[in-house]
């Protein structure tokens, strides 16, 4: 039997600290790598819509960003982009608005009541986003159209209030709800509809931040559906008015870019604030991260 | 060959100190249970020397190999989990067989010595079932089958009845031991529960809050422990504890005063031990009367009785002093809750603990002497 | 108690059997279930009215020809499809988007899977969360905004991408606007835009295998590349086959990028010689465009019958190498 004292033992697996390094190394490596891939053309559109006019075009093109603001400054004042922003901000609103009403609605009655037909309902429910969303358009159009809603706030809202998304989720979480807060709301004489407003839902509160983060999300990245129900400038959204400034800008690329930029910026910062609960809802749970 | 050695190994986790300077050394062929209350860093031990745990300073040795830095798959260990793990998407045969296709063995070997191993444990009517399908008892053959197959050094199992019922434990328990003593593989064994340890293990090795307090035979546990833990960890229920001041009055050796110890245990007591703990276990105390040689005698209020049928457990306080007291008795005895009755337990069964360390201080050997001493005179009439 | 079967499978304690059997006539039962609808009807109303009625009306209209307005509508029968299939830019551009869904699908569920084990490993480390959020931060992005940049970035002059061409001593393509590489800038452009998404739904897949799966594999000597072949690649095939299926339906209906690199504000020219245009976008051009509807309807229901075919044969093949616990 070999004593500590004695030298040390044969020990073929021993990877010296260099080795180590070389093993875990490379994935942290290709990780950054992919990372910066990812995040380059944002970073990009910084630098071009910052850039001098010599350096926008330079060949080869330079990387870092001058803060040269002069034509950001000319698309802040002279493009209407706050009146395209405040219609994205009242729509996505809204329609986050609607959403949780609708969803908590519907998901809470899944979810707790009894009833004749639940599991066609649900089946109904579910139905929804298996149907081709390019098919519909057209005869979308000709409801939004008889229903008089084209052109106006309206178009863009209603369709997007309820969501299957929504009704999933609030049907899971107040499934995880006991019964015996129904129960003793039920003494003390309150309806369903009161305990879904008053008890269920302020209960729900990691459900709801899902659910308006995810709807947010959607409801301001929306461009085919204005574009197709909508068309004067007073009702629509940002992404429209980029798609106008492809235009209008032709070749102008630094102030197209500063377009770009005020575009994006609200939803990169809502975005890099709250991605923990944007992504945990997007994976149905923590997809074993750490911070 | 399937020697298992534990050289001064810590374990930190996250500024946590999980294990603390590990000394242990496991013979080849030997059956080792590492014993203890959950989070005392029994199972991370055991994943230590399996792999799948990183040690932070000291080595792990099998055999004649240093492979604490070595990948599980290079050390040649078998192990059962807890919940056994066994591949959901492939049938009994094929996870038993999953270690040897993984070398690339020829098919027909590996039929081979699956159809072995699915024999030697009464496997081979559902070598084609998936895990889903069998039952608790199978689905434990299957992990242990896939541990085996290989014919690894050093078997590893992380409390593997812990998941069984509880009359299939016994059995299990049972097939385990005569596993071990067909196959002899250097075994480590992980596990919270005394009774498996007492009858499986040829050594124990006691574990709290990340340290090994004592390593020992299942007599030398029961019978010699080495501090206050292992004392009142074995034993159902654990063993009675009392502090008491070393030199005070309510110890004494006088006839009269409710706690009456024999005055051999309490000499040469270090002068630096100012308290001292007094241990007995219950089922050594016994009526006064029926006592030889007390080492110890005392006034117990009885407080309240569990009956067992074949035993009963006397709950009780030590009168004035307020120390309750376990007392294992004989069923047909009688205790009146509120009487107030002499118990007793002889000098050999009596262990004197330091009230700081918590270590047994050998005053004891003195009496364990003199107990042996009366055992070889009765003897040899 | 009476010793029918029926009474048998109800609580010992005689309380009202299951709701959904046969009472929902009682009292009690019928004022929850109007409550139940009650609560249900915002959210119904809407997908009846912006959804199941277009999808029928949909089927049903496809038969006539109408004008959008107008209800003179008048039946046709198959005359709209079979003007459909005449039409050889309508063939053209299923072709087109079958090349574009065929070459996407492999290579976004291969590169998702790829990036999400990369991941799997960083994002257990402290402050690992960075990386997934930078992979998955083009998916929230408008994909408008986006788009604008790529076009900037394919730009045959100043763009980044010709001018890492030439550091690479490539020769420079005129990427959106010739007909060869137009579509492949717009991949490049959705599988930037999309793969994080389903790098998500990876991350979470891979979080679902048990990790002691793996520990006891390793241990019986398995190695890396065999336990991905033989241990993760089976457990993870429910969530494959989601992403297959799932990329399958947003690929072949995208648009908006599209619109965006190739056709405009312009009239949606989709591309040069029609390189770019899709499925999804003639169907946008024939009905809002044109203004088509008859035509628009009939593409839109080969549209539809396309997407829910391509799933279901999905679903069908699957059956044989996805495993579900």
């Amino acid at each position: 039997m070999k004593t500590l004292s004695q030298s040390p033992a044969k020990n073929p697996y021993d990877p010296s600290l260099g080795m180590r390094i070389l093993t875990k190394g490379p994935k942290w490596i290709a990780v950054t790598a992919v990372a910066v891939l990812f995040a380059f053309p944002l970073y990009w559109v910084v630098v071009t819509a910052f850039n001098t006019k010599h350096g926008v075009y330079a060949i080869p093109p330079h990387f870092l960003p001058q803060f040269h603001t002069s034509p950001f400054m000319y698309v802040l004042t002279h493009t209407s982009w706050l009146g395209y922003m405040l219609n994205t901000v009242f729509i996505s609103g809204s329609t986050v608005v609607l959403v949780i009403i609708t969803s908590a609605m519907a998901g809470y009655a899944l979810a707790d009541l009894r009833f004749r037909g639940s599991g066609a309902v649900l089946a109904a429910v579910l139905a929804v986003i298996l149907l081709p969303a390019q098919a519909l358009l057209v005869p979308q159009y000709a409801v939004a159209l008889h229903l008089h809603l084209l052109n106006t706030y309206w178009v863009q809202i209603i369709p997007f209030a309820a969501s299957t998304f929504g009704v999933l989720l609030f049907r899971q979480f107040f499934k995880t709800l006991p019964r015996s807060y129904w129960e003793a709301a039920q003494l003390e004489g309150v309806g369903h509809l009161r305990y879904v407003f008053r008890i269920a839902l302020p209960l729900a509160r990691p459900a709801v931040v899902t659910v308006a983060l995810l709807t947010f999300i959607t409801s301001w990245n929306q461009f085919q559906w204005p574009l197709i129900m909508t068309t004067s400038h007073s009702v629509q959204p940002i992404e429209i008015a980029l798609s106008h400034y492809m235009q209008t800008f032709e070749a102008n690329w630094r102030k197209l870019t500063s377009a770009v930029l005020l575009a994006l910026a609200p939803i990169v910062i809502v975005f890099l604030l709250l991605q923990r609960y944007i992504v945990d809802g997007v994976a149905g749970r923590d997809s074993g991260v750490n911070a | 060959m399937g020697e298992v050695r534990l050289e001064d190994v810590s374990k930190a986790y996250g500024g946590q100190t999980v294990v603390e300077n590990l000394h242990l050394t496991v013979a080849e062929g030997e059956f080792v249970v590492l014993l203890g209350p959950s989070g005392c860093g029994k199972s991370t031990t055991l994943r230590m020397i399996a792999g799948l745990e990183t040690v932070s300073s000291g080595r792990v040795m099998i055999g004649e190999t240093d492979v604490t830095l070595a990948s599980p798959s290079l050390r040649n260990v078998g192990m059962v989990f807890q919940n056994y793990a066994l591949f959901p998407h492939m049938s009994a045969f094929d996870n038993l067989a999953f270690g040897l296709k993984a070398k690339r063995l020829p098919k027909a070997q590996i039929a081979r010595r699956v159809t072995e191993v699915a024999q030697m444990l009464e496997l081979e009517d559902v070598l084609r079932v998936r895990p889903k399908n069998l039952s608790g008892g199978q689905r434990q053959r299957v992990a242990l089958g896939r541990a085996l197959i290989r014919k690894p050094s050093v078997f590893l199992m992380d409390e593997p009845l812990s998941n069984l019922d509880a009359n299939l434990r016994d059995h299990v328990r049972m097939e385990l031991a005569s596993l071990h003593r067909n196959l002899k593989i250097t075994t480590l064994y992980v596990t919270h529960d005394q009774g498996e340890a007492m009858t499986l293990a040829d050594r124990v090795v006691v574990m709290s809050a990340g340290r090994i307090r004592q390593i020992g035979t299942p007599e030398e546990i029961y019978n010699e422990p080495a501090d206050t833990f292992v004392a009142h960890f074995i034993g159902s229920p654990g063993m009675n504890l009392w502090s008491f001041d070393a030199h005070g009055e309510s110890l004494s050796t006088a006839e009269s005063s409710s706690v009456v110890m024999h005055p051999s245990l309490l000499q040469d007591l270090p002068t630096s031990e100012a308290e001292i703990v007094i241990g007995v276990r219950p089922e050594h105390l016994e009526l006064a009367d029926f006592v030889e040689t007390p080492g110890i005698r005392l006034a117990m209020e009885v407080e309240l009785v569990e009956r067992f049928g074949s035993h009963q457990l006397v709950h009780g306080k030590l009168a004035g002093v307020g120390h309750s007291i376990v007392a294992r008795m004989p069923a047909e005895l009688k205790f009146e809750p509120g009487s107030v009755r002499i118990v007793a337990a002889d000098i050999g069964r009596v262990y004197v603990f330091s009230a700081g360390s918590g270590e047994r201080l050998h005053v004891q050997a003195r009496a364990n002497e003199m107990y042996r001493a009366v055992d070889e005179a009765w003897g040899k009439r | 108690m009476s010793l029918s079967l029926r009474s048998r499978r109800t609580n010992v304690d005689n309380e009202q059997p299951s709701p959904t059997t046969r009472s929902w006539w009682r009292p009690s039962q019928f004022s929850e279930s109007l409550s139940a609808y009650v609560l249900l009807s915002p959210a119904l109303i809407i997908f009846f009215l912006f959804f199941f009625l277009p999808a029928g009306f949909l089927i049903y209209i496809s038969f006539f020809h109408w004008g959008i307005l107008s209800s003179a509508t008048q039946f046709v029968g198959l005359r709209n499809f079979r003007t459909l299939i005449a039409q050889p830019l309508f063939l053209r551009s299923i072709i087109t988007s079958a090349y574009f869904t065929v070459v996407m699908i492999p290579a976004t569920v291969l590169l998702a899977l790829a990036i999400a084990m990369l991941l799997r490993e960083v994002v257990t480390a402290r402050r690992g969360g960075a990386w997934r959020a930078a992979v998955f931060l083009p998916h929230v992005t408008p994909v408008v905004a986006t788009s604008i940049i790529w076009v900037w970035i394919f730009n045959p002059q100043f763009g980044l991408a010709n001018a890492v061409l030439r550091f690479l001593h490539l020769p420079a393509l005129n990427w959106l606007e010739s007909v060869h590489w137009a579509l492949p800038a717009v991949m490049i452009d959705t599988l930037w835009h999309s793969l994080g998404l389903y790098v998500i739904i990876f991350l979470a897949g891979l979080a679902n295998v048990p990790r002691e799966l793996l520990e006891v594999a390793s241990l019986e000597g398995a190695k890396r590349s065999y336990i991905f072949r033989r241990i993760i690649l089976p457990l993870l095939s429910p969530t494959t086959l989601f992403v297959v299926i799932l990329s399958t339906v947003n690929t072949w209906q995208a648009f908006s990028q599209i619109y965006t690199m190739t056709g405009g504000p312009h009239g949606g020219a989709g591309g040069p010689a029609f390189a770019t245009t899709t499925d999804a976008l003639l169907t946008y051009q024939t009905a809002f465009i044109y203004d088509h509807f008859s035509l628009a309807a009939a593409m839109s229901l080969v549209l539809f019958l396309i997407i829910l075919s391509l799933t279901l044969i999905q679903k069908w093949v699957s059956n044989r190498w996805v495993f579900y616990r």
